[in-house]
C-alpha cells in the first residue's frame, strides 16, 4: 500500500487552507474562509485527521435540516389532499411536490447542510444508481395506467374509482417516490455496499424505472439484471448474456404489487411468489435453488460481490490482487473518478484503483479501524481525503466543477433560499449547465470531466451568475441584498476604496486560490472601470460585476 | 488530400455585419472574423441524427413480406400487420404508419434505408454501443481511439491550420447541452453545443458597467495559459464568445416550417436556420432519445399510442419539417441527414408489451446525393445471434461511403480502413453494397479486379443470406454469363 498511506505534514507538503479547501471542494462544495481556517487549525497531522474525520463522521441525517414531514414510504393517501401548508417558496422547497421544488429541496440541502459530505456522497450515489424523474411520470401518469394497458398487469381499473386521476397527482407521486430514493441514497450510502444494492433493487423508483416491475416467470424482463451487473456493480465483460437471463429470472416477483388507485396509492415493495419463476437458476457458472421469498435476490447480488474478475488485467497479476472481485475493482474506479481524477483507468486498472479496490474488499489485511465491512464506502473515501494520493500535485484542480457544484458554491456566498422553487431558480439555470437533478440523461449517468464544459455550459455558467447579481439583485432591496450578502461571509467586510482588498475577499470565497500578478492586474482593471457618480453605488457595482468576472473565469471552473 | 484555404474576404465582411448586430459582443470582432474552415464538407453538410435508447428498426422499416415478421411467433402483438399499404418502399419494405410525412421523400427519390447494419461481436450495452458508433471503432477493430469520428474527419482535414482561422461553427451539436462524441476530442477545436437559442445569449445588464463586465470576461479567458485545462477551457469559451453572436443572427431567420416539441425539434430547427442564414458549418449533430423501450413500446388500447409511435411521430414530424426548409431555401441538394442508433432491438418482443436490447439495426439516409434504395439486403429473422439480428454491414463502410462520396475525403485515414469485410458472406469491402451515396462498386464484389461469375455467386449468398449454397449465375437465362447478368442481381439486391 503505497498511494493510499497517509499524507505526512512536513515531509510530503503543509497542511494549510490551500490543502483544507481543496479537500472541501471534493468532499463536499466548497468552504468558506472561516471553514478553510478551522480545517487548516495550526497545521498539524492532528489538524488534517480531524478535518478529515469532521467531513466524513457525519451522523445519517443532518439535524440541522429537519426532513421534510409528512412524507413516509408506501401508502401516499390522496396527494392532492396533503399539499404543503406552507406554500411559501422555502415551504414548497420544504415539501416538494413536482420536479422543480424536487430540484430545489435537494439544492437547499447541498447549500445549508453542515455536513457537506453526506451530500456529495449522495450525488456520487444518484449519478450511479440512476432513476431519471422523466421516464417515472409517465408511467404513473393516468394516461398510461388507466386504462390498465396491461403494463402493470396488477392495476385495477381506475376509471371506477373515486379518485380521479391526472398529471398533477402523478407529479407529487413522482415527487415523493424520487425524494424517499434520495433519502435511501443519502441514509444507506455509509451502510455496507451489499445493504445498498438490496435496498436499491427493491426502491419503488428503480423498480419502475428499470422494468423489474413487470419482471414475472415466463416473461422475465432482463433491463433491471443487465444494469444492476452493468453499471450497478461488476462491470461489462465479466457477465455473459446467458447470466443476465437467468439473473433476471432470480428477480422475477420483485415488484409493487399493492399499486392499486384506489385512495391509497401504494407504492411499497413486496415480494409477489405468484410472479416468481420456478426452477432453479445457473449463473457464474453456480446454482441457486428456487426460493419463493425473495432470498434469490440476495443470493445474486452475494454472487455479484464474490464473483472474481475475468479481466485479464487483474487476473494475470500477483496475488492478491489477482482474485479481487469485479465489483471492487469496478467500484473503487468509479470512486476514484468521481473524487479524485477523471482520469483513471479501469481496463487495464490503474495501480490506485487496485489498492482501493484490496480496501474495499477488505482483503488487505490491515487493520484499520473505522472501517466497518466490506464495501464500506465511507472508510474508504476517508482512507482517501488522509492520502498522499490525493493531495498530490497531479490531482489537485484537475478536475472540472459540475452543475451542483459550481451553483452551490456560489449561493453558499449568500442566502438565497428564496429562490429554490422558482421557475427561473438555480435548480432550472442547472439543466441549461447540463444538469437535471433526478433526471439524469441516461441509465449510465452524467458524462463528468471536460465534458461538463460545452460552449452552452459555459454561457449557462456566466449567465446564472449574473441572473444572482442583476435579475435577482434589482429594484427595491438590492442594495440590501448586496451589503447582506457582504456580511452573510462573515469576517470583515472588505474595504471599500481598495479593490485589492475586494480581489482578495472573493478569490479567497470564489477561487480559492492564489491569482498570479496578470490574472490580478486584469481584475484590477475590471475594478477601476467600474465609475460611478455615487462612490455607495460604486462599490456595490464591483460587488456585482467582480463576482459576475470571477465566476466566469477558467480557474472558477475547476476543482 | 491538401487542404487548401478559400479567400475568405466575403466572409469577413459578413462577419463584420454579424458583430454589429450583436450588441452584447462588441470586442471579439478581431479573432473570429477570420475563421477560415468553410471549405471542409466542399460545400456540403452532414447532419448526424441519433436516435438514443437503440431504435427497433424492424417496426421502423416494415419487412412485410416476411411470414416470421407477420405471423405470431415472434412479436405477435407488436407486430405491423396494417396500415401501410400506401407507404410500401419495396416489394418487401414498407415505412411505420407514423412515418407517413416521410414518404414524400421516398417518391421524391431523397431517402434510402440501409438494413443490417452493425458490427461484429456487438455489445449489449447502451454506453458501450453508443460509444462504437460515436467513434467508428469497435473491440478488436483495426482502429482504436476516443475520439469521435467526424472529429477525427476535422483533424484530418484541417491539420496545420493556424487556430486563429478555425471557423467557430465548423460543427454544431444543436438542442443538447452536452458535446457528442462523434464531434469531440480533436486537440485545436471543440465545436459549440447549443441547447437552444434563447438561453444563448450572454446576459448583463444593458448598460456601460455590463458591457465593460462582458469585455473582462473575454479578458480573463484570454490570459496565459498554465495548465492543460486552463487552456481547454479558454478555448471553449472562445468558441462560446464567437458562437453566440452568431446564433444571435441565424436565430433571427424566419420560421418556414414548424417543428414538433423536444430536442429534435428544436436541433434540427437550429440547424435550419444556422444553414439558411448562410453560414458555412459542414457537420451538425442532433439527438433524440427514449428508443430504450422495455416496456409500452406500444398500448394495447388502439386508441392510445405506446412510446414508440410517439417518438417516430416527433421523428418524422422533425425531419420532414426540416428537409422541407431545405427544399424551400433550395439548400436540399447540398444537405444529408444520416440517422443511427446504438443498436436494434430483440427480434421476438418480451412481455412487458416492449423489445430487449438487440444488435444489428437499419437507418435512413436522406436528402442530397442520396439515391434512393433499400440496402444492405432483408433483415433474417430466421438466422439470429442470441435472439438478435446478425449485422452484414458494418456501420463504418456507411460512414466510409459518407466520408468518400458526400464528404469528397479519403475514409481509410479516418476509419483506419475500408476493409470492413464479413467472412461469412465473402464480402471484402461492405461499403460496395451499399451506394446510398455515389456509384455503384457491385462489380468487382471480391475485389479481385475484375467481374466475374465469381462475383454474381457472392452477391447471391449475401442477397439470399446463404454463405455456401451454390447458385445458376445466368440469372437472365440467356444461356451465358454477362455484365446483364450482374446488372440483374445488383438491381435485385439494391431493390431496384
Amino acid at each position: 500500500m503505497a498511494l493510499f498511506d497517509e499524507y505526512q505534514v512536513g515531509a510530503d507538503g503543509p497542511w494549510t487552507t490551500a490543502e483544507a479547501a481543496h479537500l472541501w471542494r471534493r468532499a463536499g462544495f466548497g468552504a468558506g474562509p472561516a471553514e478553510q481556517r478551522d480545517a487548516a487549525g495550526n497545521g498539524s497531522q492532528a489538524a488534517l485527521r480531524s478535518a478529515v474525520d469532521f467531513l466524513v463522521d457525519f451522523t445519517p441525517d443532518d439535524p440541522w435540516l429537519d426532513r421534510p414531514a409528512g412524507l413516509t414510504s408506501g401508502g401516499y393517501g390522496d396527494p392532492l389532499a396533503d399539499l404543503p401548508d406552507d406554500e411559501s417558496d422555502l415551504g414548497r422547497v420544504k415539501t416538494p411536490y413536482d420536479l422543480i421544488s424536487l430540484i430545489g429541496h435537494w439544492l437547499y440541502r447541498m447549500r445549508y447542510t453542515r455536513q457537506p459530505f453526506q451530500e456529495k456522497l449522495t450525488l456520487f450515489l444518484h449519478d450511479h444508481f440512476v432513476s431519471e424523474w422523466a421516464k417515472l411520470v409517465p408511467l404513473i401518469d393516468p394516461a398510461v395506467i388507466a386504462g390498465n394497458d396491461g403494463n402493470f398487469p396488477d392495476i385495477q381499473q381506475c376509471d371506477g374509482g373515486t379518485l380521479g386521476v391526472d398529471l398533477l397527482r402523478a407529479n407529487r407521486i413522482a415527487a415523493r417516490m424520487m425524494l424517499d430514493q434520495n433519502y435511501l441514497l443519502r441514509r444507506q450510502g455509509i451502510d455496507s455496499f451489499r445493504a445498498m444494492l438490496i435496498s436499491i433493487t427493491r426502491d419503488p423508483c428503480m423498480l419502475m424505472y428499470l422494468d423489474n416491475v413487470v419482471n414475472e416467470k415466463g416473461r422475465a424482463q432482463e433491463n433491471y439484471a443487465r444494469e444492476l451487473m452493468e453499471l450497478f456493480s461488476m462491470g461489462v465483460g465479466n457477465y455473459s448474456e446467458q447470466d443476465v437471463r437467468e439473473v433476471a429470472k432470480c428477480l422475477t416477483g420483485e415488484t409493487l404489487p399493492r399499486f392499486v388507485c384506489e385512495n391509497d396509492w401504494d407504492f411499497s415493495y413486496g415480494f409477489d411468489a405468484a410472479k416468481h419463476e420456478p426452477g432453479t437458476k445457473t449463473f457464474f457458472g453456480k446454482t441457486i435453488q428456487e426460493n419463493f421469498a425473495g432470498q434469490e435476490a440476495l443470493d445474486v447480488i452475494d454472487f455479484i460481490l464474490a464473483e472474481r474478475s475475468k479481466n485479464p488485467d487483474v487476473t494475470g497479476l500477483a496475488s492478491p490482487y489477482n482474485t479481487l472481485p469485479a465489483t471492487a475493482v469496478y467500484m473503487a474506479w468509479k470512486l476514484l473518478k468521481f473524487f479524485v481524477n477523471e482520469e483513471l483507468s479501469l481496463d487495464p486498472p490503474d495501480e490506485a484503483v487496485l489498492e482501493l479496490a484490496h480496501y474495499l474488499r477488505g482483503t488487505d489485511n490491515q487493520p484499520y479501524p473505522k472501517r466497518r465491512f466490506p464495501y464500506d464506502f465511507r472508510a474508504a473515501l476517508r482512507k482517501v481525503f488522509l492520502s498522499k494520493f490525493f493531495y498530490a500535485e497531479e490531482n489537485r484542480l484537475n478536475q472540472y466543477r459540475n452543475p451542483a457544484e459550481f451553483v452551490t458554491h456560489l449561493l453558499r456566498q449568500g442566502d438565497f433560499a428564496d429562490l429554490f422553487a422558482t421557475q427561473f431558480g438555480p435548480g432550472t439555470q442547472m439543466t441549461l449547465m447540463g444538469m437535471i437533478l433526478f433526471n439524469p440523461p441516461g441509465v449510465n449517468g452524467w458524462y463528468h470531466g471536460r465534458a461538463w464544459i460545452t460552449s452552452g455550459s459555459l454561457v449557462a455558467r456566466y449567465n446564472y451568475v449574473s441572473y444572482l447579481m442583476d435579475t435577482i439583485f434589482q429594484g427595491a432591496g438590492a442594495d440590501a441584498r448586496i451589503d447582506a450578502l457582504l456580511a452573510a461571509n462573515g469576517g470583515p467586510i472588505p474595504d471599500a476604496d481598495s479593490d485589492d482588498d475586494l480581489i482578495d475577499y472573493y478569490a479567497e470565497r470564489l477561487l480559492q486560490m492564489d491569482l498570479n500578478a496578470e490574472e490580478r492586474t486584469t481584475l484590477r482593471g475590471f475594478l477601476s472601470g467600474v465609475d460611478t457618480a455615487s462612490p455607495a453605488l460604486r462599490f456595490r457595482q464591483k460587488v456585482r460585476g467582480l463576482i459576475h468576472v470571477m465566476m466566469s473565469m477558467p480557474l472558477a471552473q475547476l476543482k | 488530400m491538401q487542404f487548401t484555404r478559400r479567400q475568405f474576404l466575403e466572409s469577413s465582411l459578413k462577419g463584420m455585419a454579424v458583430f454589429s448586430a450583436a450588441a452584447t459582443v462588441p470586442l471579439w470582432i478581431s479573432k473570429s472574423a477570420q475563421a477560415a474552415t468553410s471549405s471542409l464538407g466542399r460545400g456540403k453538410r452532414l447532419v448526424i441524427l441519433q436516435m438514443g435508447g437503440g431504435n427497433d428498426g424492424l417496426n421502423t422499416v416494415i419487412p412485410f413480406q416476411d411470414d416470421l415478421y407477420m405471423g405470431d411467433s415472434l412479436r405477435p402483438n407488436l407486430h405491423i400487420t396494417s396500415g401501410f399499404d400506401t407507404l410500401k418502399i419495396d416489394g418487401l419494405n414498407a415505412l411505420n404508419p407514423r412515418l407517413a410525412a416521410l414518404k414524400t421523400w421516398w417518391d421524391k427519390g431523397r431517402m434510402a434505408v440501409v438494413q443490417n447494419v452493425g458490427y461484429p461481436n456487438p455489445n449489449l450495452s447502451h454506453f458501450t454501443s453508443t460509444d462504437y458508433w460515436e467513434r467508428g471503432m469497435s473491440t478488436g477493430s483495426t482502429l482504436q481511439t476516443t475520439q469521435g469520428w467526424l472529429s477525427r474527419y476535422f483533424d484530418n482535414q484541417c491539420a496545420g491550420m493556424p487556430e486563429d482561422q478555425i471557423d467557430p461553427l465548423t460543427m454544431l451539436g444543436a438542442g443538447m447541452a452536452y458535446l457528442a462524441n462523434a464531434i469531440d476530442g480533436s486537440s485545436v477545436y471543440r465545436p459549440p453545443a447549443v441547447p437552444d437559442f434563447d438561453a444563448y445569449v450572454l446576459r448583463a445588464p444593458e448598460d456601460a458597467i455590463g458591457a465593460l463586465r462582458l469585455d473582462y470576461i473575454r479578458r480573463v479567458n484570454e490570459l496565459a495559459a498554465v495548465t492543460p485545462d486552463i487552456d481547454f477551457l479558454q478555448r471553449s469559451a472562445s468558441v462560446a464568445r464567437a458562437s453566440v453572436a452568431d446564433m444571435e443572427v441565424a436565430s433571427a431567420m424566419p420560421l418556414i416550417n414548424a417543428y414538433p416539441d423536444g430536442s429534435l425539434g428544436t436541433g434540427l430547427s437550429m440547424v435550419s436556420k444556422v444553414i439558411r442564414a448562410g453560414f458555412e458549418t459542414p457537420v451538425f449533430y442532433v439527438t433524440q432519445s427514449g428508443y430504450d423501450t422495455h416496456a409500452n413500446q406500444w398500448d394495447t388500447d388502439p386508441a392510445q399510442d405506446g412510446d414508440h409511435p410517439k417518438l417516430l411521430d416527433a421523428f418524422a414530424g422533425s425531419v420532414n419539417a426540416f428537409l422541407s426548409d431545405m427544399e424551400a431555401s433550395g439548400n436540399l441538394d447540398d444537405v444529408m441527414v444520416l440517422t443511427f442508433s446504438e443498436f436494434g432491438r430483440r427480434v421476438a418482443e418480451n412481455f412487458s408489451h416492449g423489445t430487449d436490447h438487440g444488435a444489428a439495426n437499419s437507418l435512413f439516409v436522406f436528402g442530397g446525393g442520396v439515391k434512393k434504395g433499400v440496402y444492405g439486403g432483408q433483415p433474417d429473422l430466421s438466422d439470429l445471434l442470441i435472439g438478435n439480428l446478425k449485422h452484414r454491414i458494418d456501420f463504418r463502410a456507411v460512414y466510409a461511403r459518407v466520408l468518400q462520396f458526400w464528404m469528397g475525403v479519403d475514409p481509410v485515414p479516418i476509419l483506419g480502413t475500408t476493409d470492413f469485410g464479413d467472412p461469412r458472406f465473402g464480402i471484402p469491402e461492405s461499403m460496395r453494397l451499399i451506394p446510398f451515396v455515389g456509384p455503384d462498386l457491385l462489380g468487382d464484389i471480391d475485389g479481385d479486379g475484375d467481374v466475374n461469375a465469381a462475383d454474381i455467386q457472392l452477391t447471391l449468398n449475401a442477397a439470399l443470406r446463404r454463405s455456401t449454397a451454390s447458385y445458376p449465375t445466368d440469372v437472365t437465362g440467356d444461356g451465358q454469363t454477362t455484365a446483364a447478368d450482374i446488372q440483374k442481381v445488383t438491381d435485385l439486391t439494391l431493390g431496384r
